[in-house]
């Protein structure tokens, strides 16, 4: 497992240490994958309050559901699939709606502060891109944020999201369209370097394959 | 999965795109999004939600610590392996193999000691919600609260999808303080002595039920009647991050005296008590929003 120091367990050793009753096992797991976790959850909710009810929650299902884990899946996987559906039963219970958007990108409603989430590094861009998102049909939304914003392999979007790798390319392709027109403007100016996911330290640098 | 999508979430699983629709002047446009997406720098976690959330999990493992050294008993929520294709967990090999191996009177025994623990942690939650001054024990009863919600399973939405499918559920999540359910009807003109008397009433409660553990089911026989509904519905739940956001967000690091989730004026609402002062705030109220309906002085 590339991306780990020597002796350092990887999180499939950290999950059955969990399971097998240590206390501190299951924190090191959320410490190592928390940025990634709270990144899917801050995408989809497209609300920091939101993102972290549903992180929480999803990661306290997780605790107690490690038994479950079955291993036919990296560990990374696993614990992005309980934060996407505990994203989206958030939205779910929340009765969220995409919002109506004429195609004007001054229409667009501008995303609220980001308080305490780095919102002074927060550029135009960036809430352009927050605000885009918003527009999407949450599992459209989910699609294109594992796939094109993290850089998730179909394959492993597929599995996270559990729907089949045809599905996810066309929820990508499709959110893609509603989003070009938006976007478009801000082709030339790039927000910055990307950040490709290291599943169980195997880069999925081939991801967005859609 | 798809059927499950509210109105108005358009769900494309069933359309999949046709590769020709796109011509390739839009394919290569399409390529420039995922490209622009993939060049959006990714969040960082922000210290204050990590905290809470490392805080959550560490009450969840105290009370798993607990339900092991205290219940020998499964788990109501002990997964059905019949589901699960993975090799059991060494403990839960130890517990169902002691399971097996319990006579009539242990498992009695083991009944009795757990209906103790329970009741004992319900009492001191009770104690603690209504009058403790630390955060520490309102911590640890929002634990027991969350590890109540844990055996209940169902309760917190979990489904048999061992892969994650709906795992968490519409439960509420453990944040440190103790909600309240007194289903009183606040009014402006009292609404604080209303207040009074629902904290009153729990304080009550929790003194009944410690004077007599043995028989927790005879402490609201002995409250007044005009008290009692508050105290039979008296059930520490534990609180959602964006409530418990709310409340500190009025009452500071003072732990508050009553978080009572009931309606003003019949519009359903929080009330929440610090030490001298009353707020009455809506349901969606975060730390952003606090969405604040009125507030009044406690008094005495």
């Amino acid at each position: 497992m590339s991306g780990l120091a020597p002796g350092e367990p990887t999180d499939g050793v950290l999950l059955r240490r969990h399971v097998e009753g240590n206390a501190d096992a299951f924190g090191q797991l959320f410490s190592r994958h928390k940025d990634r976790l709270w990144a899917v959850a801050l995408r989809i909710t497209c609300d920091p309050d939101d993102a972290a009810d549903a992180l929480q929650e999803a990661m306290i299902a997780a605790f107690r559901r490690a038994g479950d884990f079955r291993g036919d899946s990296a560990v990374t996987t696993w614990m992005h699939r309980i934060v996407v559906n505990a994203s989206l039963d958030l939205l779910r219970r929340r009765g969220s709606r995409t919002v109506n958007w004429s195609g004007d990108p001054g229409e667009l409603p501008v995303p609220e502060t980001r308080h305490g989430v780095d919102s002074a590094a927060y550029t135009d861009s960036r809430l352009d891109v927050d605000a885009a998102l918003h527009m999407l049909p949450p599992p459209q939304r989910a699609a294109l944020v594992l796939v094109d914003m993290l850089g998730y392999h179909v394959s492993d979007a597929a599995v996270i999201l559990g729907v089949s790798e045809g599905t996810v390319k066309s929820r990508c392709a499709r959110g893609r369209m509603k989003l070009l027109p938006y976007l478009s403007h801000l082709r030339a100016n790039y927000p910055g370097k990307g950040n490709r996911p290291v599943v169980d330290g195997v880069s999925s640098e081939q991801g967005g394959g859609a | 999965m798809s059927r499950e999508w509210p109105s108005g979430w358009e769900d494309p699983e069933d359309v999949e795109l046709d590769a020709e629709e796109l011509d390739a002047e839009t394919g290569v446009r399409l390529s420039e999004v995922a490209a622009f997406l993939t060049a959006v720098p990714a969040p960082v976690l922000p210290g204050a939600i990590e905290s809470r959330i490392v805080a959550a999990l560490a009450a969840e493992s105290a009370a798993r610590a607990e339900n092991f050294t205290t219940d020998p008993a499964p788990r109501s929520a002990e997964p059905d392996r019949s589901r699960t294709l993975g090799p059991a967990p060494a403990r839960a090999r130890v517990r169902r193999h002691r399971r097996l191996s319990l006579r009539p009177a242990q498992v009695s025994g083991a009944l009795l000691a757990c209906l103790l623990f329970v009741g004992l942690g319900f009492v001191v939650s009770l104690s603690h919600g209504a009058s403790s001054s630390s955060s520490a024990p309102q911590a640890a009863s929002a634990a027991s609260s969350a590890a109540a919600s844990s055996e209940a399973g169902p309760q917190m939405g979990y489904s048999s999808d061992s892969t994650g499918r709906s795992a968490a559920g519409s439960g509420p999540s453990t944040s440190g303080f103790a909600l309240t359910r007194s289903g009183t009807d606040y009014q402006e003109a009292t609404l604080a002595g209303q207040v009074r008397e629902v904290i009153a009433a729990n304080e009550k409660a929790a003194r009944t039920a410690v004077s007599s553990p043995a028989t927790p089911t005879s402490g609201p026989a002995s409250v007044p009647a005009a008290s009692a509904s508050a105290t039979q519905s008296l059930n520490p739940y534990a609180l959602t991050p964006s409530l418990h956001g709310c409340v500190v967000h009025f009452t500071g690091r003072a732990a508050p005296r009553l978080i009572d989730r009931a309606s003003y004026e019949g519009t359903p609402a929080y009330v929440i008590a610090g030490a001298r002062q009353v707020w009455v705030v809506g349901l969606g109220c975060t730390a952003t929003h606090p969405h604040l309906i009125t507030s009044a002085p406690l008094g005495s």
